[in-house]
């Protein structure tokens, strides 16, 4: 015959197994939602007292190599070079989600833009005040955006991004297109884009894709074959 | 427009070329001198009279004469080399896999009694720049030019063309600048891209087309496409795959076949 504090300490120690049990579930699925929080490296949003606008993305997929838009409402600076920052910011902070059809390194993109209005001039000779700037003939060698009206963006991108960025013709011009695609539907003022990698020119984004030359920003959209 | 003749390597006896050398230097002297006395007269007087508007502007030259293409000459370019590894791709390197998708491909292509010249043989280092590939290729007057890269991702076979403008949207010029030498060539270009996804589509691959800014294609003077094999069935069979590799480049040569005799047809025409 069991005793009777032998048999309550059994069903004690039941119940405390089973309480255990939950608590142990629950905090495997807490562990879980922190580890997907913490894959997100979505920069945290500055307070802006801006309304929210809505701009239009060209988001990459590399399962069929297609560009699409998709609409987003978010809050933009005023200032066009801040503007032109953050949105591509935004652009490149979607791409590094766990659910991106594109998955780019996470991490800040963007050092800086810079905008240079078009077309560039030489600069004035000091004591000739009056006169015009000297712009080269256009000939066949003449620099193209000596002759082209709009503005040209400088995006300086950090290195660390660069050097992280997957290696790949496709992954490579996806991205380019992306940007231009992005800058041309949200800011149609940006005609050109030249990319700079921490200040200095670079020959190509990650093995492949021409990074030294001059883009021309257009619809880049396209749609699956 | 450069050119580079890093394929060939010629290297005559020492005392031959200081003997050759003198004897072309007070040949050239000779020249100088004489073109100079017939020059500077003419440019003395050009400068005399005010400029005028030119005979000809540059959009109303005539377009440059594409060179003649040898139809039986396919140049394969397995892209990186040497120290530019390219793409890590499971266990390989992308060079690698490039040279053993060029290898399979030239096999392919003598036993179609195509000359196949590859612009990357071996592993040599330093590997040839994208200037000196384009040299290469421009030299050889090539019906067709092939870009090879991989990918780890994506799905299926990439077919991109160069991202510059045709000619004909342009307006032709005498200048063939060394960096837009692609554009005589883009709608041809574009052609064999088509054709080659229609391929592809056949043998059951998944293809995307597209336009690239990827060195050297918008060097090279002939119809030239891109080609990168990325992974198939949802990313478990990768570019290095041989069966992956030959259904490829069964398509490829398929379709390079079909090119010549369309090419002959016109010629007939």
């Amino acid at each position: 015959m069991i005793p009777r504090y032998q048999r309550v300490l059994f069903w004690l120690l039941l119940v405390l197994c089973g309480v255990m049990t939950v608590f142990l579930i629950y905090t495997h699925h807490r562990n879980q939602e922190t580890a997907d929080l913490s894959a997100d490296d979505t920069p945290i949003a500055a307070p802006d007292v801006g309304a929210a606008e809505n701009v239009t993305y060209v988001v990459a997929r590399d399962a069929d190599g297609t560009l699409t838009s998709a609409e987003q409402s978010i809050a933009l600076p005023s200032v066009p070079a801040v503007r032109a920052r953050a949105l591509l910011e935004h652009l490149l902070a979607d791409y590094a989600l766990p659910t991106s059809q594109h998955p780019l390194p996470g991490g800040i993109a963007v050092e800086d833009v810079f905008l240079v209005p078009l077309p560039l001039t030489a600069p004035r000779q000091t004591g000739n005040t009056g006169g015009k700037p000297q712009l080269p003939d256009k000939t066949e060698d003449a620099d193209e955006l000596t002759h082209v009206t709009g503005e040209l963006a400088v995006i300086n991108l950090r290195s660390s991004w660069v050097t992280a960025h997957p290696s790949g013709v496709e992954a490579e011009t996806l991205t380019v297109l992306s940007i231009l695609g992005t800058l041309h539907a949200s800011m149609p003022e940006i005609t050109h884009v030249r990319f700079l990698v921490d200040g200095q020119t670079r020959d190509t984004l990650a093995g492949h894709v021409n990074l030294s030359r001059v883009y021309e920003s257009a619809d880049t959209t396209s749609t699956p074959q | 427009m450069r050119s580079t003749n890093w394929l060939r390597c010629g290297v005559p006896h020492p005392c031959a070329h200081f003997a050759h050398g003198w004897v072309h230097r007070a040949k050239r002297d000779l020249l100088l001198l004489s073109v100079i006395s017939l020059v500077a007269p003419a440019a003395s007087f050009a400068q005399s009279v005010p400029a005028t508007k030119p005979a000809t502007t540059p959009s109303k030259q005539a377009p440059p004469a594409q060179p003649a293409i040898n139809n039986n000459i396919i140049v394969l370019d397995p892209a990186h080399g040497g120290e530019d590894t390219g793409a890590h791709i499971g266990q390989l390197n992308e060079k690698d896999i490039n040279m053993q998708l060029a290898t399979r491909l030239r096999s392919l292509l003598q036993a179609r009694t195509f000359d196949v010249k590859l612009l990357r043989d071996g592993d040599p280092t330093p590997a040839p720049t994208a200037d000196q590939r384009a040299g290469a290729a421009n030299q050889m007057h090539a019906a067709v030019c092939i870009v090879l890269h991989s990918s780890a991702t994506g799905e299926g076979v990439h077919i991109y063309t160069s991202a510059l403008k045709a000619a004909s949207e342009t307006g032709s010029s005498a200048i063939v600048r060394w960096d837009r030498a692609q554009t005589s060539y883009i709608q041809q270009s574009m052609r064999l891209s088509d054709k080659l996804s229609e391929a592809l589509t056949r043998s059951r691959m998944a293809t995307s087309n597209g336009r690239t800014f990827v060195a050297p294609l918008d060097a090279l003077q002939c119809p030239a496409i891109l080609i990168e094999l990325g992974p198939i069935h949802g990313g478990n069979t990768l570019p290095s795959d041989t069966g992956y590799q030959q259904t490829v480049a069964d398509a490829i040569a398929g379709t390079l076949l079909q090119w010549r005799e369309d090419a002959k047809a016109v010629v007939k025409q």
